[in-house]
C-alpha cells in the first residue's frame, strides 16, 4: 500500500507547540508510508494542490491528514480523494489540534502524543474500503415550527419562493412575543404597523398551510424526507366559516375573569376569546376547561345562537395530521424568567412590581389599560426600571439576554412620553451594541436617570417614619448601591418593571427529544458551528430567532432568512447525498432477536422476515451511522462500514 | 494611603471568583453596616491590588449576607476576610481586635479571662470531666458558655438536661481551649492552625471522636475547618423532643420571635430546627422578623467583635432588637451565646421590654418550668 502523509501547521496553532520536523521525520520512518510534506495551511488551495499532485505521480492509495477536527475539514479533504479519482473514504483525518496542541501545556509529550495520533491513523486508513455515497430526493416542503416574527419571516420567504411551508403554531394565533408590543426600538416604529401585515401575508399566500392550536408531536426520517405528525387541537370555531365579527365573545354570559395568557395576566377574558383584535386566523377560540357547556353541560350557548356564520362546532375534535417534508426551521422562540423565584423582589408579592412584558401589555393600544401606564389605580410618578434581573447572575441563568438594556430603555422612553413620571434605570453594565443602538441610548440618556447599580432589595418594609408614611401611599422601597456614587439609597416608587432573563420556550426540551437534536448549556438549540452555520441544527435541520438564542427582532429576521435560504438551497439541488458511513446487517449471524430495534435514536431497524428467517433490516437513509447497534447486537451481526472490528482493532493497537 | 500589591501577593491571595465581581453593588445595598461603597469597591481594588483605606475591610462581621445576594459568587465575604490576612499580615489590625488576638493568644479567649478559671462555672455542678470517667461524647462547652456571665445559665441548664438525659459525656475543663472560629474569620491563619493544632492534642490525649457544643461558632469550625464528628446540642434536644424523652409540659405564653446565627443559618444552612423546637413549645406563638433565615441579618458579634464590642457606626444589633419589636415580640429567642450577649446589651441600650432568651432557656422552662 502507499499511504501519504500531509501534516498542516496551522500556522501557529500547530506549528508554534509541536515540532513539526520531528513529526515529518517520524512519519517517514512508518511503513507504507511513501511521502510524508508539511505545509503552512493544508486546506489552501496550494496546500489541497500538494495531495492531488501527490495522489496523480505518487500513485498513492491512501490519505492522512495531520490537522485540526475532521467536524472542519474532512469534507474539504475527501472532496480532494475523488477530484484525484480515488476513493474519498481511503482519507484519515488525525487531529492534532483539538486533541493535542490545543490543550496540552508539555511541548516534548504532546509532540510524542501527536506521533501516535498519526501513526494509529496510518494504520486505520490502510483498512479502510471504498465506499460510495447515496443520493436521495428531497421532499419539496418545508416544516417550520413556531409562528412568531421569525418563523413567520421564514415560511413567508419559502413560501414566495414557490415552496410550500406548513407552519405550526402552538397558541390559538401566530405573531409570538412581538405582537404584544407596542413599539419596537431602536426605530420606535409601531409594532403591529410592520407585524400584521406579514401575518396576513401567511394566512393569506397559498403555498402556507397554517396549523395554530397545534404542535408537532413525531418525527421520523432524516434530511429530504422527513414524515411529520401534527397534533391539530379543536378550537371550536370554524375558521373558514368565522368572518371575526366577535358576536359570539360579546354573546358569552361569562364575566371576562380568566387571566388572560397573550396579557401576561394582567388583563382579563371569558372562556371564548380571541388574543387581540389582529390575531391570525382572525378567529376566536373557546377554552373546554374553562366554558360552561363542557364544563356543566348547561349553557344558554347564546355564542352558537348569535353566530351568523353558523361557525361555532362544539363536536370539533383533535386530529393528528401527517405530513413529509424535506427541512424542518425551528422557530420556537422564548419565554421570560419568572422573576418571583428572586424573592428579594418581590415579584407575586407586591402589587407594584411588574415584569416587562406585563408593562408592554399595559403600553399597548390595544391591550388591558388601552395603552395607559397604570399602578393600583393610578398613574406611577416614580417608576423604576431594573436590568439583568435572572441574567448574567450565577444563581439563576448565566448568560446575558442581550435585549434587555434596550427594550429597558425603549419602555423608560415610552413611560416619559405617556405619564409625568419620574424613571430611573437600574444597570451594571449597558449593552446597546446595534446598529442605531447607541445613538437611542444617548436619546433616552436625556430624559432618564439612568443609574449604575443592581438593585439588591425591593421592600415594603420601611426603616423610618418618612418611609413608612411612603408605604402607606403604596409604594415600595428600592434598594440599591450608586457604584459611580459609592452610595446606597432606598427610594420609594410606585412601580418597578422588572427585566426578566429570556429562557427557551417551554416544551423545547420535548421538542429536542423529538427531532433528535441537541440543546446548548442553556438549553437553547445548538447549532453546529456558532460562527459558520449559525443557523444548522442537523442535517435538514435549521433554526431561527430566540430558539438559539436571546436577540432581538432585527437578528431573529435574519436568522429566519439564513435559515430559510438554507432549506430553499437543498430543496433547489432536489437531492442530499447521505453517507455511506452507516451500520449493515450480516445476515447470516443475524438471530432476530430484535435487540438493536429500541436502542436505535433514529428508529431505522425493524425486524423482518427473510426467505423465512427473522432478521434486523436497516433503513440506511434513516441511520446516522452511530454505531449504539452494533455495540448492543449479542451476535455481532451488525457492523459499521467505516468502524469495522479489524480497522478498530488496528487502530487501537498501534495506539499501545 | 494606597498600598500597591505585587503579583505574587496576589497569587497567595486572590481566589476563585474574585475576578468575577462585576460592581453591581448589591453586596454594598445588602450589607448592614456599610459606610456606602464597602465592600463593593474593596473587592475592586483587591482585584487590581491597590488598596485604599484598607482598615475599612473590619467593617465586616464575616457574616455571609453579601454572599447571599451576590449574582457572581463573588463570595465578598472571603475577600473581606482576604483583605483582612493581608492586614494582619502586615501587622496592621485595628485595637479592638489586636486586643482579641492577643487574649485568645495569651488567655485561649477573647475576654482574657485566666485559664485557670475556665471550668470554675461547674464548681457546684456534678459535671464528668474526661479525666475521671469513660465518655461517649465530648461536650465542648465554649469561651462565651465557660466564662461570661451573661450565658453561664445557658451553660449549666445545658449540664442539667446532659445529665438528666444520661447522656455519656464529659468535659475538658481547664485543659478547654478556643476553637478559634472567629481567629479565622479574622485572617490570622497562624494563630488558629496554633489552636486546631493544640485542640487535636487534646482531644488525641482524651480519645475524644465526637464532640457536642450549643456554640454555633464552635460548630462551624469543628465540622467545616477541623472535620470532626460534631453535634449541635439542639440537634440533640430536637431528636429526643421528637421521640419523647423530653417532655415540654410548661407552657410559655408568648410571642417569641427566631434571630438566626450566621454560623448556624448562612454558614451551615440550619435554619429550621430552632424554629421546629420552638414550634413545639405549648403557649409559644413564632413570628418572623423582617430579615430572617438567609437574610437574617448579623448581631455584630462575629469576627472578633465580641470582645470589645462592634467599633463600626451601624449597630447591627440594635437594627435587630427594633426588627423584633416591629413584629411586636415579646421574646427574641437566640441560638447563639454571642447573639445573646450582643442581643442583649442592644435591648438594654434601646430602653425595651424584649426580652433575649436562648433556645435553651424557652426549653428548660417548658420542661421544668422554672429558669426564668
Ligand atoms: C419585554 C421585551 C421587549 C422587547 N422589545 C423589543 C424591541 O423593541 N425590538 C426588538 O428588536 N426586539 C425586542 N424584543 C425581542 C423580541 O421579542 C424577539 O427578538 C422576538 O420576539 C423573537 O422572535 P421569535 O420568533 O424568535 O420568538 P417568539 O416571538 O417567542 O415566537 C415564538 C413562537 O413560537 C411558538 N412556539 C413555542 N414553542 C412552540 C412549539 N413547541 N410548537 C409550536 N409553536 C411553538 C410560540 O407560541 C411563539 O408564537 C423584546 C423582548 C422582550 C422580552
Ligand atoms: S461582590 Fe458580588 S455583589 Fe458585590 S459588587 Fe461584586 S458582583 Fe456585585
Ligand atoms: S460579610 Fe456581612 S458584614 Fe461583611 S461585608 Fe458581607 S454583609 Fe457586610
Amino acid at each position: 500500500m502507499r499511504v501519504g502523509v500531509y501534516i498542516c501547521h496551522c500556522g501557529f496553532n500547530i506549528a508554534g507547540f509541536l515540532d513539526i520536523d520531528e513529526l515529518v521525520r517520524y512519519a517517514e520512518s512508518l511503513n507504507d508510508v511513501v511521502i510524508v510534506r508539511d505545509y503552512r495551511f493544508m486546506c489552501s488551495n496550494p496546500g489541497q494542490e500538494l495531495i492531488r499532485d501527490d495522489i496523480e505521480k505518487l500513485n498513492l492509495d491512501r490519505v492522512v491528514v495531520a490537522a485540526c477536527s475532521p467536524n472542519l475539514h474532512e469534507a474539504t479533504f475527501r472532496r480532494v480523494l475523488s477530484e484525484s479519482g480515488l476513493n474519498p473514504f481511503f482519507l484519515q483525518i488525525a487531529n492534532i489540534r483539538e486533541q493535542c496542541s490545543w490543550v496540552h501545556s508539555d511541548k516534548v509529550k504532546a509532540t510524542e502524543k501527536a506521533k501516535r495520533i498519526i501513526r494509529s491513523a496510518v494504520e486505520r486508513v490502510k483498512h479502510h474500503t471504498a465506499l460510495e455515497s447515496k443520493r436521495v430526493n428531497v421532499i419539496p416542503r418545508v416544516l417550520v415550527i413556531g409562528g412568531g416574527i421569525a418563523g413567520i419571516s421564514a415560511s413567508l420567504l419559502i413560501a414566495e419562493a414557490g415552496v410550500e411551508v406548513y407552519l405550526v403554531e402552538r397558541e390559538p394565533t401566530i405573531g409570538g412575543n412581538m405582537a404584544k408590543f407596542d413599539k419596537v426600538f431602536p426605530t420606535l416604529d409601531c409594532a403591529a404597523c410592520i407585524l400584521t401585515p406579514k401575518m396576513t401575508a401567511v394566512k393569506e399566500n397559498p403555498n402556507i398551510k397554517l396549523y395554530t392550536n397545534s404542535e408537532v408531536v413525531e418525527v421520523r426520517g432524516s434530511v429530504g424526507n422527513f414524515k411529520v405528525k401534527i397534533r391539530v387541537k379543536p378550537r371550536f370555531i370554524d375558521e373558514d366559516a368565522c368572518t371575526g365579527c366577535m358576536e359570539c365573545v360579546d354573546s358569552c354570559l361569562y364575566y371576562p375573569t380568566i387571566p388572560s395568557k397573550f396579557d401576561e395576566k394582567i388583563g382579563f377574558r371569558k372562556p371564548i376569546y380571541m388574543p387581540f383584535p389582529q390575531a391570525i386566523p382572525n378567529t376566536p377560540i373557546i377554552n373546554p376547561d374553562e366554558c360552561l357547556y363542557f364544563i356543566t353541560n348547561k349553557c344558554p350557548m347564546y355564542c352558537e345562537d348569535v353566530c351568523e356564520a353558523d361557525a361555532i362546532n362544539f363536536e370539533q375534535e383533535e386530529r393528528i395530521e401527517e405530513v413529509e417534508v424535506g427541512a424542518i426551521v425551528i422557530a420556537t422562540g422564548y419565554k421570560l424568567f419568572d422573576p418571583s423565584e428572586i424573592s428579594e423582589y418581590g415579584y407575586g408579592r407586591y402589587k407594584n412590581v411588574f415584569t416587562a412584558l406585563q408593562v408592554e401589555r399595559m403600553l399597548n393600544s390595544t391591550g388591558p389599560t388601552g395603552g395607559r401606564i397604570v399602578v393600583n389605580g393610578r398613574e406611577p410618578e416614580r417608576v423604576a426600571i431594573v436590568h439583568c434581573v435572572g441574567s448574567r447572575d450565577e444563581r439563576y441563568r448565566r448568560y446575558c439576554s442581550r435585549v434587555c438594556c434596550m427594550y429597558s430603555l425603549k419602555l423608560a422612553h415610552l413611560i416619559k412620553e405617556r405619564t409625568n413620571a419620574e424613571v430611573y434605570n437600574f444597570y451594571i453594565d449597558m449593552r446597546a451594541f446595534g446598529k442605531g443602538y447607541e445613538e437611542f441610548y444617548r436619546s433616552v440618556l436625556e430624559e432618564v436617570k439612568v443609574v449604575r447599580g443592581k438593585v439588591a432589595e425591593i421592600t415594603d418594609i420601611p426603616m423610618n417614619d418618612d418611609e413608612r408614611r411612603e408605604v402607606e401611599r403604596g409604594r415600595v422601597i428600592v434598594v440599591f448601591e450608586d457604584t459611580l456614587l459609592g452610595r446606597v439609597e432606598r427610594i420609594p416608587f410606585d412601580m418597578v418593571i422588572l427585566s426578566p432573563a429570556i429562557e427557551p420556550s417551554d416544551g423545547t426540551k420535548e421538542l429536542a427529544r423529538i427531532l433528535k437534536v441537541s440543546l446548548d448549556e442553556n438549553g437553547f438549540f445548538r447549532e453546529i458551528h456558532p460562527k459558520l452555520a449559525p443557523t444548522v441544527v442537523a442535517p435538514g435541520i435549521f433554526v431561527c430567532g430566540c430558539a438559539q438564542g436571546p436577540k432581538d427582532i432585527q437578528d431573529s429576521v435574519a436568522q429566519a432568512e439564513s435559515a430559510a435560504g438554507q432549506a430553499l438551497s437543498m430543496i433547489n439541488r432536489g437531492f442530499v447525498e447521505l453517507e455511506p458511513t452507516t451500520a449493515y446487517v450480516d445476515e447470516e449471524k443475524c438471530s432476530g432477536c430484535g435487540m438493536c430495534v429500541p436502542v436505535c435514536p433514529f428508529q431505522a431497524i425493524e425486524v423482518v422476515s427473510v426467505n423465512g428467517h427473522v432478521r434486523a433490516r436497516i433503513d440506511e437513509s434513516l441511520c446516522m451511522g452511530c454505531g449504539v447497534c452494533a455495540a448492543s447486537c449479542p451476535s455481532r451481526a451488525i457492523r459499521h462500514r467505516l468502524f469495522e472490528s479489524e480497522t478498530i482493532r488496528a487502530e487501537i493497537l498501534s495506539l499501545l | 494611603m494606597v498600598e500597591v500589591l505585587s503579583e505574587s501577593y496576589q497569587n497567595k491571595f486572590g481566589y476563585e471568583g474574585l475576578t468575577r465581581c462585576y460592581q453591581c453593588g448589591n453586596c454594598t445595598a445588602i450589607c448592614p453596616v456599610s459606610d456606602g461603597r464597602f465592600p463593593r469597591r474593596l473587592i475592586a481594588h483587591l482585584r487590581w491590588g491597590r488598596i485604599e483605606r484598607f482598615d475599612e475591610v473590619w467593617l465586616c462581621l464575616q457574616c455571609k449576607l453579601c454572599d447571599e445576594f451576590c449574582p457572581r459568587d463573588t463570595n465578598p465575604s472571603l475577600a473581606m476576610q482576604t483583605l483582612k490576612r493581608i492586614s494582619v499580615e502586615n501587622g496592621s489590625v485595628p485595637p479592638h481586635i489586636g486586643e482579641f488576638l492577643m487574649n485568645v493568644y495569651r488567655r485561649r479567649n477573647p475576654w482574657g479571662h485566666s485559664r485557670m478559671k475556665r471550668g470554675e462555672w461547674m464548681k457546684d455542678l456534678n459535671v464528668p470531666t474526661v479525666k475521671d470517667c469513660e465518655f461517649d461524647w465530648l461536650w465542648f462547652v465554649g469561651c462565651a458558655n465557660s466564662f461570661d456571665s451573661r450565658v453561664l445559665g445557658v451553660t449549666e441548664k445545658i449540664a442539667r438536661i446532659l445529665n438528666e438525659l444520661e447522656i455519656s459525656y464529659a468535659v475538658l475543663g481547664r485543659d478547654e481551649g478556643c476553637c478559634g472560629n472567629d481567629v479565622k474569620r479574622i485572617g490570622e491563619d497562624g494563630l488558629f492552625e496554633l489552636l486546631m493544632e493544640e485542640n487535636f492534642k487534646v482531644f488525641k490525649r482524651y480519645g475524644v471522636e465526637r464532640i457536642i457544643t450549643h456554640s454555633p461558632h464552635c460548630y462551624n469550625t469543628f465540622k467545616n475547618d477541623y472535620n470532626i464528628e460534631v453535634k449541635l446540642f439542639l440537634e440533640l434536644l430536637h431528636d429526643f423532643i421528637n421521640d419523647g424523652s423530653v417532655e415540654l409540659k410548661h407552657e410559655f405564653k408568648k410571642v417569641v420571635t427566631y434571630h438566626d446565627s450566621c454560623f448556624l443559618g448562612r454558614y451551615n444552612n440550619i435554619y429550621e430546627l430552632p424554629r421546629e423546637i420552638l414550634r413545639s413549645v405549648p403557649g409559644l406563638k413564632l413570628v418572623e422578623m423582617r430579615s430572617n433565615r438567609r437574610t437574617s441579618i448579623c448581631c455584630g458579634g462575629g469576627a472578633g467583635n465580641i470582645a470589645v464590642g462592634y467599633q463600626g457606626k451601624v449597630q447591627p444589633s440594635i437594627l435587630r432588637v427594633k426588627e423584633a419589636l416591629d413584629v411586636n415580640a415579646d421574646v427574641l429567642a437566640v441560638a447563639c451565646p454571642f447573639c445573646k450577649i450582643m442581643l442583649e446589651e442592644a435591648s438594654k441600650s434601646v430602653n425595651c421590654n424584649l426580652k433575649v432568651l436562648d433556645v435553651v432557656d424557652i426549653v428548660y422552662h417548658s420542661m421544668y418550668g422554672e429558669g426564668l
